[in-house]
């Protein structure tokens, strides 16, 4: 060969590479213009109602009933806040427990087979919770509570249902950042003759604060946008609460009220505006969520990086301890205002209650602004060292109204005071009895009650998987799985759902993938990091936090209506894949960046194009990440009911079709169909919720086969 | 690896294919009838389909969504005819939609049987109200079972079955009737089916095409001592012994229908269109 035809394939090989770029970022910013529309579309919709209704009316009217033209949404969004906030409370102590327990106490190989289980938690679908709530929670909580309960239904059942889906994201996440704390830390503590529980509890848990943190705030974020579990469970009455701690009444959440109303409304009305207003309120709160949350990861990074580089470790883990994070004062200030809130509420009215609470919060916060900055103050000083004191009565404080709060609802006035300052009393004599007991003993009560914790965990899954197969597999037959649905669903099979579920996936993977992964690498391999990328991120990363509710919303405006596909195969996917392109976008992108920079430089020293390094060298080694990313997308999308009950999926189809036009019946929403709307089906629906358990579930294991094996192949 | 990258390189060329395809599809559709709307006409839609493609040589689209959609598909011309199972409210036609009237429907109220009202359980229009207002809320309160909570259910708010019962409500008890707000709303009848069979002491309406079929532990109440049966629906305005919970079934278009519309609007009013509303459980118009 001589040199002059080596120099011409050199320049074709550099002309294709630029090529290629151009060509990736075409596609890459097809992606970006598909986000940026969605969240115009929303926000223009939305916007046109603030001019009918006005914002203030809007947000802090207390009834609404579009029917007679009243968009109050302070119900809603109260709703949504509640049984936020009530699932959290559940899933708090469990989650975090249980974090405590996989990464302190667990022996290895027992986390190897909790860390997996926790994982299958994550996986079930949201309308496999909402129909395991409504047809066991539901009947048990009506039977323990018969005075309290009608129908069971209630924000009590939304609570607990979503704090069941919520703990996965705790536990993962707050295991994770505790694992992250050095072991020369708990060296150095055991070393000085702590315990390990005492270890735990004042070095590894106040060191990974900020990450348990951030694990609280997702589980918050997930458990906002929920759709389909809570509707099922809590009633949907758009009311406030009375009291507003009354977590026996019903209660309708944000998303709910998308999910019910918008088929009923008419494209262009003051209440299909308000609808999206309601989405935009959603999505602006979520967002606040993940914001918040993505802060504290960030700080909580760049301190474990530091410590771990300096050699001041140890002072530094002491200056943790002692000094509150920012994240334990936001949590403060949540408390005081929910507590003056539901105190004043209680005494005055609702209006009254949120003046005085907002009036406590700003209070609290200006004190406490203070005492952080004023440092070495001597009034500072003092104020400090009396902190714990201070602490003590507040948290004994809060236990006392909290104990009222709860047996206000069960009896009058004097007798549920009484039993709060029984709680009180055996609260003030329970801690210098905990103090008193030796460092070993608390270790044993403390190790105990986290025992109890994990069975408890693992008790409430192995409840609804045992539940769901014990009932399924007698439903599964040979006729249930590619027959028809008969009578209204009552009996016959579920084959259309099934067809049209694989269907759904396949369009979705059509235009999901190749839209995500070639943007995925536009990002990691080519974007500069200019503003632009950086505006596109952020984009990215406020689809991948919208609920799926926002995007059945969307979906249906867009091609049910505008475009007029009617319900259709088509619409469904498109609406799905839009879902589900950030997660692809994101795992690509991190599988990418993963890739040693030696491996490229490498490469591109023999001589290679980028293009070439790219294809060659850098995605096969990222393929594991890669693919992983791409089947858990897929598992979502097959699980998920809130995209396509308002853009592909109808009750029933006598043919399985291939047309994209057609409309189709789908497992998720069938379930939802048979378990809301079809009395007396129980096989079948049992036998459904497993079909669909069982494809979810192998997509879960797949991936994390997939994971596995590449995990293993490739080491540098 | 080479494998998997042809398979890579494969599905995004498919992809690419695909996407133009399907958009020039979804404009190619002129030979067809389209019909979008409610659900609860519906089902009704499907049979009447069924029939008149072999009938005409059409080809029909028939999508669910909900009365608003209806509205919306006909006023953007998405679709041909729009399914309601209620009344257009305020300006929502924009003075351009043509109601067509095409079977009666009713709504029947049902009653789990903890409710301790006997086996023909009747209540007057005003204890209705009364109920569903939250004025009472006790059955002993009503010729029930004392100390039985009554559990309401009411459809969500904009579905066309809960404002026929409101507006019965308001018509023939109090004309400020509003419904209270601590009601379990779901938003189809079966889940009020079956809600109302599984709370003791429950409440519902549902419509009248599936009440016939109401077995288990809910019975379906008669008010003011008429129940609701295809005579008593059709009675004269002003005859006492008329059910008074009842509304139309109404298809609209876009201006006056012209062609296969027409077509198809004259037909469902034959003998033949009638027949199959009959069948679908709605009451038929044509006098039979």
């Amino acid at each position: 060969m001589t040199d002059g035809r080596d120099s011409i394939k050199k320049v074709k090989k550099f002309h294709h590479d630029a090529v290629m770029k151009y060509v990736l970022l075409a596609i890459a910013s097809v992606t970006v213009l598909i986000i940026f529309f969605i969240i115009l579309f929303i926000l223009i919709n939305g916007v046109e109602a603030l001019g009918d209704i006005g914002i203030v009316k809007f947000l802090t009217g207390t009834s609404w009933k579009p029917g007679e033209g009243s968009y109050g949404a302070l119900p809603l969004i109260l709703g949504s806040v509640l049984v936020t906030f009530g699932a959290i409370m559940f899933a708090l102590p469990l989650g975090l427990g249980s974090a405590i327990f996989i990464s302190e106490i667990a022996p290895k190989r027992l986390r190897s087979i909790l860390k997996p289980i926790c994982e299958v938690f994550a996986g079930i679908p949201s309308v496999v919770y909402g129909f395991f709530g409504l047809i066991v929670l539901v009947p048990l909580l009506r039977n323990i509570f018969p005075d309290h309960l009608l129908f069971g239904t209630s924000w009590l059942a939304g609570s607990i249902i979503l704090g069941i889906m919520a703990l996965p994201t705790i536990i993962s996440v707050s295991e994770d950042a505790m694992r992250a704390v050095p072991m020369s830390y708990r060296e150095a503590s055991m070393a000085m003759g702590a315990t390990r529980w005492e270890t735990t509890r004042k070095i590894v848990v106040p060191a990974a604060i900020s990450g348990i943190a951030a694990a609280t705030i997702l589980g918050i974020g997930r458990a906002i946008g929920e759709t389909m579990a809570v509707m099922m469970v809590t009633g949907n009455s758009p009311i406030i609460p009375e009291p507003l701690w009354n977590f026996f009444e019903m209660l309708r959440t944000i998303t709910a009220t998308l999910a019910l109303e918008m088929p009923d409304v008419v494209s262009g009305s003051t209440h299909y505006a308000a609808l999206f207003l309601l989405a935009l309120v959603l999505m602006i709160m979520v967002l606040a969520i993940n914001f918040t949350a993505k802060l504290i990861i960030k700080r909580s990074r760049r301190k474990f990086g530091e410590t771990m580089s300096s050699g001041s470790s140890l002072n530094r883990i002491t200056n943790t301890a002692k000094r509150r994070p920012v994240s334990f004062h936001i949590l403060m200030l949540i408390s005081v205002f929910f507590i003056t809130l539901a105190i004043a509420s209680a005494l005055l009215d609702l209006f009254a209650g949120f003046i005085c609470a907002s009036f406590a919060l700003t209070v609290f916060a200006l004190v406490s602004t203070v005492i952080r900055r004023s440092g070495s103050r001597p009034t500072a000083y003092m104020i400090s060292k009396r902190m714990p004191k201070i602490l003590r009565s507040a948290v004994l404080t809060a236990l006392f109204v909290f104990a009222w709060m709860v047996a206000s609802l069960f009896a009058d006035t004097s007798t549920s005071v009484l039993a709060a300052f029984i709680v009180l009393i055996v609260a003030i004599v329970f801690i210098p009895v905990a103090k008193r007991m030796g460092a070993r003993i608390r270790e044993k009560v403390a190790h105990t009650s986290l025992w109890l914790v994990i069975v408890m965990v693992v008790a409430i899954l192995i409840a609804l998987l045992y539940d769901i197969v014990s009932k399924g597999l007698p439903a599964l037959s040979i006729d249930f799985l590619f027959g028809y649905p008969e009578e209204g669903g009552l009996s016959g099979g579920i084959f259309p759902a099934i067809a049209g579920t694989i269907q759904l996936v396949f369009g979705t993977m059509m235009i999901a993938f190749p839209l995500g992964i070639t943007s995925g690498i536009y990002l990691a391999e080519y974007a500069k990091n200019t503003r632009s990328t950086k505006i596109i991120r952020e984009a990215i990363d406020i689809l991948n936090g919208t609920p799926s509710v926002v995007f059945g919303l969307f979906g249906m405006a867009a091609f049910v209506i505008y475009l007029g596909t009617g319900y259709a195969l088509i619409a469904g996917c498109i609406t799905l894949a839009v879902m589900v392109l950030p997660v692809i976008i994101r795992t690509t992108e991190e599988a990418v960046l993963a890739v040693p920079r030696e491996l490229r430089e490498a490469s591109l020293a023999l001589g290679a194009s980028k293009w070439e390094t790219t294809m060659k060298v850098v995605i096969p080694a990222a393929f594991g990440g890669v693919v992983t990313g791409l089947i858990l997308s897929l598992g979502r999308a097959a699980g998920e009911t809130a995209p396509i009950m308002f853009t592909a999926a109808v009750v029933f189809r006598s043919s399985v079709s291939l047309s994209l036009l057609d409309p189709i019946m789908a497992l998720p929403y069938h379930l939802y169909f048979l378990a809301t709307e079809v009395p007396g089906s129980e096989t079948m629906q049992y036998g459904t919720a497993l079909v669909l358990l069982i494809m979810v579930l192998f997509m879960f294991a797949l991936a994390s086969v997939v994971r596995y094996r590449y995990s293993k192949n490739i080491k540098w | 690896m080479n494998t998997w990258l042809k398979i890579a390189v494969a599905i995004l060329v498919t992809a690419m294919v695909c996407v133009p395809v399907t958009a020039t599809a979804i404009g190619n559709n002129a030979q067809t009838l389209n019909v979008a709307g409610s659900t609860t006409v519906q089902p009704l839609m499907l049979e009447l389909q069924k029939e008149f493609e072999k009938f005409a040589n059409v080809d029909m689209n028939v999508t669910g969504g909900g009365s608003g959609v209806g509205i919306s598909s006909t006023l953007n011309g998405v679709a041909d005819i729009g399914m309601l199972s209620r009344d257009m409210k305020y300006d929502e036609g924009q003075g351009r939609l043509v109601p067509h009237v095409i079977a009666m429907d009713a709504v029947v109220v049902i009653v789990n049987k903890d409710a301790g009202l006997g086996d023909d359980p009747d209540l007057t229009m005003k204890q209705l109200a009364d109920i569903y207002s939250g004025k009472i809320n006790d059955w002993g309160e009503v010729g029930g079972k004392s100390g039985q909570s009554i559990a309401v259910v009411a459809r969500e708010e904009g579905s066309g079955t809960r404002d026929c019962f409101e507006g019965a409500l308001k018509k023939y008890a109090y004309s400020n009737f509003e419904m209270k707000d601590r009601v379990n709303s779901v938003n189809s009848t079966g889940a009020i089916l079956a809600a109302v069979n599984n709370t003791p002491g429950a409440i519902g309406y549902i419509n009248f095409n599936v009440s016939g079929g109401i077995q288990g532990n809910t019975s379906t109440v008669s008010v003011d001592g008429i129940s609701a049966t295809k005579e008593s629906i059709l009675k004269d305005p002003n005859d006492p012994d008329r059910y008074e919970i009842s509304r139309d079934l109404i298809l609209v278009t876009d201006g006056t229908e012209t062609g296969m519309v027409k077509f198809f609007l004259n037909w469902i009013m034959t003998g033949d269109g009638q027949e199959i509303v009959e069948k679908a459980g709605f009451i038929r118009i044509d006098g039979l």
